[in-house]
């Protein structure tokens, strides 16, 4: 059934519009439970996932691993030597490595997975990919494979897998924003550092734009703008309850709307570049040009603020903080098929590349590995400045676990547009995020 | 002459006659109904369904839905806002790609220097990939090193740099701008075979007849290739209205949905809410329009043979 929709909507998209398929099962446990124990000892009595097997060379096999682009796009990939000492280590095993570019490789997976087929391994954004995936059952839980492994991941990326009570992810890398800001700016408008809390974010914006600089931009897109709530203590959505609740627009929610919208309305603080950044690319050139103070973006960044102006002075500081010190989670875990011939061997290399062993992979583009214990020297020797992204991740919060995320990222991200575009006010905008929010979770619970 | 002909059909196309034909082309039927007819089928049916693959466990799911979908559909705003922007998209898009490829095609039907070197220029953005139109003409709208904003800028009649893209009054012209200048080509090459079949005598008359440049284009050139221009413009019109490529990598349909057309809003339907059956109602809408369109063509194309014969 699976494969005659993935086939019929494939068609229809050709012909028409779209290509789409049919569903499949997922029966996952009500309770959430706190603790990677507490996961394992709820999976088990769900009958969870299947039992684990460690990679000690019992597996055997091929499997083929789906990645973002950035880890196979250039002359010896790391990932590409790290799945070569895999089969050394387990003779009998082979996997190939694909590479495919972030919404290309979501809609491969998903129509694949879908039509019973697909890679046995995937790399997947965590900002609500997995828990789409796992709702789609398209993706096998882990829960006694995590709790079995000796990967030490940190809690807060591993939850942006939790769909259900269960794991059906874990992390890979993980990486949140900063706030780069130019130096020469800051010093022209009689600052020696970069603002801690809102209070100095602004006062800096407001000297800025009195000089005719923008005050800040980025991306337009959830990953920069869920900084705006979670710096001020609000969740956009709580989904603690049964039912995801909507807190949106509650007392710090319009505070925290109010004062990121009210740079715009008081200061112009957004440079006109910003309008149409929904893309980094795009939204370097905003910054790179060298008349905007400060720029909200992840780790990938600064190299492309180096190479897009090398001569440029640029310095790297924490987000500031709100009502409470938070940053927007982001980055990638790595999830198993569904419809995987070989879980055990696909588990085993999961485990392997998200090991201390394989750090290379990740450290040598200067990525966080998604785990506690990892050895971070190679980073910082690659760039000091990286420790600001290491110390944030005491506080990193993941987006809304709620199934359909990117939905909620596009209405985010519209409610902050309609401020910026002047065809709203900051109170009429969040009214009606509300309203539409409202609306999705009643559509999708 | 015609009851001939149609005495003639039932032997012409008999099963054993043309065994050996029908034997080749056997392949290729298959492929088709394997491949088209019968997912058409099966799309169409799903748009009949609960689909909504995010709640693959509810007791509803895959269950019959008659016209829920379709009526859900016709009842969003956003939909009907993605059906006004398609009209638009379409209408504006063949109107001027209309008009610059006739211009385009009367200037290279002349008898000009380097006449082939023009050619091969003015169909050279047709064979560039999408992709790469599409980074180009994100780098041409630039705020800070956009070409467009530098000229403006220059003749003084921007202040500073404009979003073209990102401000919801201007991103649908701007893409319409970057698919006008991709797709005008194709056009223009249908129209210019068509003019070079226009005899030069019928102009030598028209002229000795006092016909001036405007006249001998009404009276000559016009009804000599207004049917395979409209064999042209249909299938531009498919084209068109099928886009998906020109505005997804551009716009993503944004900026707040001011550049969403039916295709991308059923694009977003299936792979960001994952409502295929939603999905699968928009893409029937989105095929009827197109079998229309195709139906108007195939029934040109036959027209065009029977006049011929």
């Amino acid at each position: 059934m699976k494969k005659h929709l993935a086939l019929a909507m494939a068609t229809l998209t050709a012909v028409s519009a779209l290509t789409g398929c049919v569903g499949a099962s997922a029966g996952k446990s009500a309770v959430a439970p706190e603790t990677k124990q507490e996961v394992a000892k709820s999976s088990a009595e769900n009958g969870g996932s299947e039992s684990a097997e460690a990679s000690d060379g019992s597996v055997s096999g091929e499997i083929t691993v789906m990645v973002n682009s950035t880890f196979t796009g250039m002359d010896d990939p790391a990932i590409m030597r790290a799945a070569k000492a895999f089969e050394e280590q387990n003779p009998g095993t082979k996997v190939t490595i694909e590479g495919l570019a972030g919404q290309e490789l979501i809609s491969k997976f998903t129509t694949t997975a879908m039509a019973g087929s697909g890679p046995d391994v995937v790399a997947l954004d965590n900002s609500g990919w997995p828990i789409d995936l796992a709702a789609m059952g398209l993706i096998m839980p882990l829960d006694d494979k995590i709790e079995a492994s000796d990967n030490k991941y940190l809690q807060g990326p591993l939850e942006s897998g939790l769909y259900e009570g269960n794991y059906y992810s874990v992390p890979w890398y993980y990486n949140n924003t900063g706030l780069y800001y130019n130096k020469r700016i800051l010093t022209e408008i009689g600052k020696d550092s970069a603002p801690t809390t809102w209070d100095e974010l602004e006062e800096d914006i407001k000297l800025a734009t009195e000089k005719g600089y923008s005050g800040i931009s980025t991306r337009l897109d959830g990953y920069a703008l869920f900084n705006i709530f979670f710096e001020n203590g609000n969740d956009v959505i709580d989904t603690t309850g049964e039912k995801p609740v909507v807190t949106v627009n509650n007392e710090s929610g319009k505070e925290a709307f109010s004062f990121w919208t009210g740079l715009h309305t008081k200061y112009h603080a957004f440079p006109e570049g910003m309008k149409d950044a929904t893309d980094w690319a795009t939204a370097y050139t905003t910054f790179v040009s060298d008349d905007c103070l400060f720029f909200v973006c992840g780790d990938w960044a600064y190299v492309n603020i180096q190479k897009g102006n090398p001569d440029m002075e640029f310095g790297l500081a924490p987000m500031p903080k709100g009502s409470v010190q938070a940053v927007c989670l982001g980055g990638y875990n790595m999830a198993i098929n569904a419809n995987t011939a070989n879980p055990d061997l696909a588990w085993a290399f999961v485990d392997y590349l998200t090991s201390k062993e394989c750090d290379y992979v990740m450290t040598e583009q200067g990525r966080i590995p998604g785990r506690s214990d990892v050895d971070y020297t190679p980073i910082l020797e690659m760039n000091p400045e990286y420790q600001v992204f290491i110390d944030e991740s005491a506080y990193t919060v993941p987006r809304p676990r709620v199934k359909n995320a990117a939905s909620v990222d596009q209405k985010v991200v519209d409610a902050f547009k309609k401020v910026f575009f002047d065809q709203k006010t900051s109170e009429e905008a969040l009214n009606e995020l509300e309203a539409e929010l409202n609306d999705f979770v009643n559509e999708n619970y | 002459m015609r009851e001939k002909t149609k005495k003639r059909r039932p032997d012409e196309y008999s099963f054993q006659r043309n065994i050996h034909g029908y034997l080749l082309i056997a392949p290729a039927i298959l492929a088709i109904l394997l491949l088209s007819v019968y997912p058409l089928l099966q799309g169409i049916w799903i748009s009949l369904l609960n689909y909504d693959m995010t709640k693959a466990n509810a007791p509803n799911f895959g269950t019959f839905a008659g016209l829920k979908n379709y009526l859900v559909v016709f009842a969003n705003s956003k939909y009907r806002n993605a059906v006004m922007n398609s009209v638009v998209w379409t209408l504006v898009n063949i109107v001027i790609q209309l008009a610059l490829a006739m211009g385009v095609a009367l200037i290279l039907n002349e008898k000009l220097k380097g006449r082939g070197v023009f050619r091969t220029m003015a169909l050279l953005p047709w064979a560039i990939p999408a992709a790469i139109s599409a980074l180009t003409f994100s780098a041409l709208y630039d705020t800070k090193i956009g070409v467009f904003n530098a000229i403006l800028i220059r003749f003084g009649i921007l202040k500073e740099g404009y979003s073209f893209l990102g401000n919801v009054t201007s991103a649908m012209p701007a893409v319409i701008v970057a698919n006008v200048w991709k797709s005008t080509p194709f056009l223009m090459i249908f129209i210019l075979a068509a003019l070079q079949g226009v005899s030069y005598d019928m102009y030598e008359s028209g002229a000795i007849d006092g016909a001036g440049k405007l006249k001998r284009f009404l009276y000559i050139t016009l009804p000599n290739i207004k049917e395979p221009m409209a064999v042209a413009v249909i299938l531009n019109l498919i084209s068109i209205f099928n886009n998906f490529n020109a505005i997804w990598l551009l716009t993503k349909g944004g900026p707040l949905d001011s550049t969403e057309i039916m295709y991308t809003y059923a694009y977003r339907q299936a792979f960001v809410d994952h409502k295929f059956g939603y999905a699968a109602a928009t893409s029937v809408v989105i095929f009827i329009v197109i079998a229309i369109l195709t139906v108007i063509y195939v029934k040109m194309i036959s027209s065009d043979r029977e006049g011929r014969r």
